[in-house]
């Protein structure tokens, strides 16, 4: 065994290796991955063309009570026993994920050497509703235990990791804001550290009454407070699971990935396609003739996610239009420094 | 796993059942004190027996009254790390990734009984609820951090994943400094949880212990402040130690209960140690060690096999199990242990399971070595490590 005195080394100051990207990233730009595949499901519907078509027609917002969507798709990956404990959020994160792997022509083995990201606003809230429903009705000596354990925030990501078979890092970040940009934040270090060749990103959001009606009466008794605190601010449901590598020499495709924003400002674009989303979103949005996706998907706090598959499709040309080869998607969230995400392509 | 440069940890703080600060906290675990066990938290529907670790945190007079237990313990932590240094008179990127489990719950009890007998809702919960579900953002907010902001949420491991991550930030240049730990309160739901799920000990626990009946819930936070070296050299700010390295895995195995022969964490201690370049030999290994019968043997059976003479810590008999903060609390304490090359007693412990085979230390103990191994097993199967070390 070599000693410490055999291998010395100090702080660095930077990782090394920066990855050249073919796919129109700038020359050394580390801040890129690469998007191998998308999955989509929402109030919208379920896969890339259904948000694509709400966005180009919006209707009116969901209206309360939106009933769950509809993930029996998963039946034809996963047979019905096996999701038993499967709950709403992980089925929307299952189903976005199968999706993906199908979209990238890859199978779960594929993600042997990869890591899962799941990011959330307020992760599984059904789940936890459950938990003090059965507190409520049966008493503390009988309530669920299955719902608590169940309730507790990474439980969706370890049944991504279990159903998948996949024995790899799993982290779980959580917030109403910015936590899109600092779940890509994490799997780009996991790619860059060498932790990992894949990351499955998974940004998902729930509906539960429950949470809708307590936040609802929080906002009429405490207004302000509320205004001020972004409350309420998760009526919609989605999932947006996203492949993502490394963004290397002789790759193409599209790539995303966190961008330095200008201090405490917007981007100064000079053309840039831009979507907007956060609690800022809409006045932002028309201020700058940019693109805000509420109208398509709600509001909620993995709007950014959405975002990002939005860009993409654009950048495809979906929308028609001029081709453009770089967008920003912008999180803006009361007086905080924006989340800035841009995404490349060739 | 490609081998990364060691992290400068240049500020501790810690907030526990033992103390409401680091020295504090690690003066209480050197002498054995085994606090009372408090009674259940108050008004608790659980009325349940176990007993709980309590924090005695001062009140902050400048923070607003609806910000959660969770962030004042972390803020607590948090400013005793930073010291004298204040973010908000810097041009420093400061980070914060806080790890935490009930911190990011929804504490929704009274209002959701007041909801069903449709009566008026109470409004603190939810308040709280919306100011402090991001623990991070508030910590950032009151810390005037402008950096990198991450809320954690693995459960029993986010404390020891959030210090991985914000010591990724450094080496990447995203931040100068970054507050990295974890910080949870005790709250009625978990302590329900814990109860129904049949893991809470009626007595106090007993890590690694023959007797050992169930874990015991505790409060705290422990903080980590991490620099770059560019950093460091401008305020010429002494290394109290290095993170490593940091690995994680999920056991992919069952929802609640560890694979049976340690697969996921074998995985991280590999990562941590690639990552590290190193594969010992090692002061010490603070084990998880919650004392519940099957974490316990399953962790122990593992460090058994893996490190068969090196030191094993078990701190949660003085401390309770801090959840979301456990590995940053932990960590703290492996660091102060590092530096000092002294283990005290693991509190708690008294007789050797022999289904285990493994005891942790009895009683004062000398660890030399420049390297020490910090672990933290979760619900959902995850598994994470860090790797610390004395000098760069």
């Amino acid at each position: 065994m070599r000693t410490d005195a055999e291998k010395p080394r100090g702080e660095t100051r930077r990782q090394t290796a920066e990855p050249e990207c073919a796919a129109g990233c700038p020359d050394g730009a580390p801040h890129m991955m690469r998007i191998e595949g998308i999955g989509l499901i929402g109030d919208f519907g379920v896969g890339r063309s259904a948000l694509e078509a709400r966005f180009l027609s919006p209707g009116p917002l969901p209206v309360l009570p939106a009933s769950p969507v509809d993930t029996e798709g998963l039946l034809r990956y996963l047979p019905a026993r096996v999701l038993r404990h499967a709950d709403h959020f992980s089925r929307m994160a299952l189903l976005g994920v199968f999706h993906a792997l199908d979209e990238a022509g890859l199978a779960p083995g594929d993600l042997a050497e990869g890591g899962i990201v799941l990011v959330s606003g307020h992760g599984p809230l059904a789940r936890s509703f459950e938990f003090l429903e059965s507190m409520r009705t049966y008493g503390p000596q009988l309530a669920s235990p299955l719902a608590f354990s169940l309730s507790v925030h990474n439980i969706p990501a370890a049944i991504l990791a279990l159903n998948l078979g996949l024995r790899i890092p799993c982290a779980t970040l959580c917030g109403d804001e910015g936590v899109v940009i600092q779940g890509l934040l994490t799997a780009r270090s996991w790619l860059r550290e060498g932790r990992v060749k894949r990351v499955l990103f998974a940004a998902v959001e729930e509906r539960s009454s429950g949470f809708e009606r307590i936040a609802l009466s929080f906002a009429e008794t405490e207004p302000e407070l509320a205004r001020r605190l972004h409350a309420p601010h998760s009526f919609a449901q989605a999932a947006v699971c996203l492949i993502l590598s490394e963004c290397g020499a002789g790759r193409d495709g599209i790539c995303v990935g966190p961008a330095e924003p200008a201090e405490r400002d917007l981007p100064d674009e000079k053309g840039m396609p831009l979507f907007f989303s956060g609690s800022g979103a809409s006045e932002a949005a028309c201020a700058r003739r940019a693109h805000c996706g509420q109208r398509a998907y709600g509001r909620l706090p993995i709007a950014q996610a959405l975002d990002i598959a939005l860009a993409r499709s654009m950048l495809e040309g979906v929308f028609g239009g001029a081709a453009a080869r770089v967008i920003r998607c912008v999180e803006l969230a009361g007086n905080a420094p924006p989340h800035v995400v841009e995404l490349r392509t060739a | 796993m490609r081998r990364a440069s060691p992290v400068a940890v240049t500020g501790l703080g810690c907030v526990s059942a033992l103390g409401n600060d680091a020295p504090s906290c690690l003066a209480a675990l050197d002498h054995a004190r085994r606090l009372p066990p408090p009674a259940a938290p108050a008004g608790c529907l659980a009325g349940g027996t176990s007993p709980v670790f309590s924090c005695d945190i001062p009140e902050h007079a400048d923070i607003p009254s609806i910000i959660s237990r969770t962030v004042r313990l972390a803020l607590s932590a948090a400013r005793e790390a930073l010291g004298s240094f204040s973010p908000s008179a810097s041009t420093r990127r400061v980070g914060v990734c806080l790890g935490t489990s009930t911190g990011a719950a929804l504490n929704f009890t009274r209002s959701w009984l007041a909801l069903c007998a449709q009566s008026a809702v109470p409004p603190d919960e939810a308040a709280r609820y919306f100011s402090s579900h991001h623990p991070a953002l508030a910590l950032a907010r009151l810390c005037a951090c402008k950096g990198p902001v991450q809320t954690v949420v693995n459960a029993c491991s986010s404390g020891v994943d959030a210090i991985g991550t914000a010591a990724a930030w450094i080496r990447e240049g995203l931040c100068d400094m970054a507050l990295a730990g974890g910080a949870d309160e005790l709250s009625e739901m978990s302590y329900t949880g814990f109860c129904r799920l049949m893991i809470a000990s009626a007595d106090p626990c007993r890590p690694f212990d023959r007797d050992r009946r169930g874990l015991n819930l505790g409060e705290g936070a422990g903080i980590l402040l991490l620099e770059s070296a560019d950093s460091r050299a401008r305020r010429k700010a002494e290394a109290i130690g290095y993170v490593a390295g940091y690995g994680t895995a999920c056991d992919a195995h069952h929802l609640t209960a560890p694979h049976p022969q340690a697969a996921g964490l074998r995985i991280a201690l590999r990562q941590a140690m690639a990552q590290a370049d190193t594969s010992g030999p090692f002061a010490f290994v603070n084990a998880h060690a919650t004392a519940t019968p099957t974490n316990d043997l399953i962790e122990g059976i593992a460090l058994r096999e893996l490190f068969p003479s090196t030191p094993v810590f078990a701190g949660k008999g003085a401390t309770g199990h801090t959840l979301g903060a456990a590995g940053a609390v932990e960590a703290v304490f492996s660091l102060a242990h590092l530096a000092r090359g002294l283990l005290p007693a693991s509190p708690g412990f008294r007789n050797a399971d022999p289904a285990i085979g493994l005891s942790p230390t009895l009683e004062p103990t000398f660890c030399r070595g420049n390297f020490a191994l910090s672990q933290s097993l979760a619900f959902g199967g995850n598994n994470s490590v860090l790797l610390l070390r004395k000098e760069a």
